[in-house]
């Protein structure tokens, strides 16, 4: 069985490490801020008080909405990883996978105008290598 | 099975085509109808090879992107004649659009700088490569076609004029590689097809997204009510902070 990412909601203290760590380890499409290389695919929503987060980032749902609804396969499970992966070439644009995810984990990047995801940096999720506060972790 | 393809022997399998075995092995073709998410179509012509069955055969001249593979099929790619066909559909198509990129870069690769051919006199960017056909075809909704012949052959509604069909998803719009249609988004409004969609607005924010018909037609397609589709992604992924919120306890 593949590794998995693992969110600890009560660990999280909001600090949104883990956005900045996605948007670095995905250098492209529009910045998200102006320091920011990219576009990050996971979000950290401030609770408070006191300090605390929820991370919100795809399930990689095993009955997933947005490889149901994609009309070509664009959306396709890596074996390797478990994750649910964007094949660009194979997308028509046609943006059902984005209005599909019941999470809203499927954003769409209108200067590249390209759907995007979480890819989990092909095995390796820099979220968690990042988070300071074990609330996302990479598990057996 | 094996395929030589410029006088190199590769591996293939059978539901491969000749230019699926040539990407895959780093052999440029050059094309512009091929879309890896759609139906092979054929219609651009740019990606033809000459091939030879079983070597001793006659040499004959196919588009790659639709021929199957087959043990023994000797393939040359970049022969004189090949170049030829493929800078004369170039010239051609840069009479047709002179203002497409894409076409003006291939035109340059194939030592065409300038039409020998009469330039069209109002030209679009349309390529005729039907990607955008075939996508509207492979979202279900089929709204486009094609009409016309030769240098009168466009992309077109139902008798020129029925966008009845039409969801405004924009799929053929944000799939065209040439940027041929034309698609605004001024507030809630869509114009394209020359028909205007109201994009329903986020129940949270308000924020527009997808269009009214577009969310009529996924739910119709997912079995799914058609409310599951109008709410923005940040606001969903807000709903679900909140959903975990509530699991986790306050
Ligand atoms: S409008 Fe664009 S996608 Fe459609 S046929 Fe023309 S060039 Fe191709
Ligand atoms: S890519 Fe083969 S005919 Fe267009």
């Amino acid at each position: 069985m593949a590794k998995r990412l693992t969110v600890t909601p009560s660990r999280c203290i909001g600090c949104r490490t883990c956005e900045i760590a996605c948007a670095f380890s995905h250098p492209v499409g529009a910045p998200a801020g102006p320091p920011l290389p990219g576009l990050t695919r996971i979000r950290a929503f401030p609770v408070r008080p006191p300090e605390r987060g929820i991370p919100v980032v795809c399930l990689q749902c095993d009955q997933a909405a947005c490889a149901k609804v994609c009309p070509t396969a664009a959306l396709q499970r890596d074996d390797q990883t478990g994750a649910i992966l964007v094949h660009e070439e194979r997308c028509i644009r046609c943006r059902a996978c984005v209005w599909a995810c019941p999470w809203g984990n499927v954003g769409f990047d209108g200067v590249r105008t390209q759907v995007y995801k979480c890819d989990l940096c092909g095995g390796d999720p820099q979220c968690a290598r990042y988070c300071p506060s074990r609330a996302l972790e990479q598990l057996d | 099975m094996i395929v030589n393809i410029n006088g190199r022997d590769l591996l293939a399998s059978p539901e491969e085509t000749l230019l699926q075995v040539a990407r895959r092995n780093g052999i440029p073709i050059p094309t512009l109808c091929e879309h890896a998410g759609l139906e092979p179509w054929g219609g651009c012509r740019l990606c033809v090879v000459e091939m030879t069955r079983g070597g001793t055969g006659p040499v004959r001249v196919v588009p790659s992107c639709l021929q199957p593979v087959e043990d023994g099929l000797r393939v040359e790619t970049h022969t004189p004649r090949i170049l030829r066909i493929r800078a004369v559909l170039l010239d051609l198509l840069l009479a047709r659009t002179p203002d497409a990129r894409r076409i003006q870069e291939l035109a340059l690769e194939h030592g065409v700088k300038r039409t020998s051919f009469v330039p069209r006199r109002d030209p679009d960017k349309c390529i005729l490569c039907n990607i955008c056909v075939r996508a509207c075809a492979a979202v279900g909704a089929d709204a486009l076609g094609t009409a016309g012949r030769g240098a009168a052959g466009r992309i077109s509604l139902p008798f020129g004029d029925d966008a009845s069909a039409c969801v405004g998803c924009g799929a053929c719009a944000l799939s065209c590689p040439t940027g041929a249609i034309e698609m605004t988004d001024r507030g809630s409004e869509r114009r394209i097809w020359g028909r205007t969609f109201q994009r329903l607005p986020c129940p949270s924010c308000g924020a527009p997204t997808l269009t009214r018909e577009h969310a009529a037609h996924l739910a119709g397609r997912s079995g799914l009510p058609a409310e599951s589709f109008g709410a923005c992604e940040r606001c969903r992924r807000e709903q679900a902070s909140r959903l975990f919120l509530d699991l986790v306890g306050k």
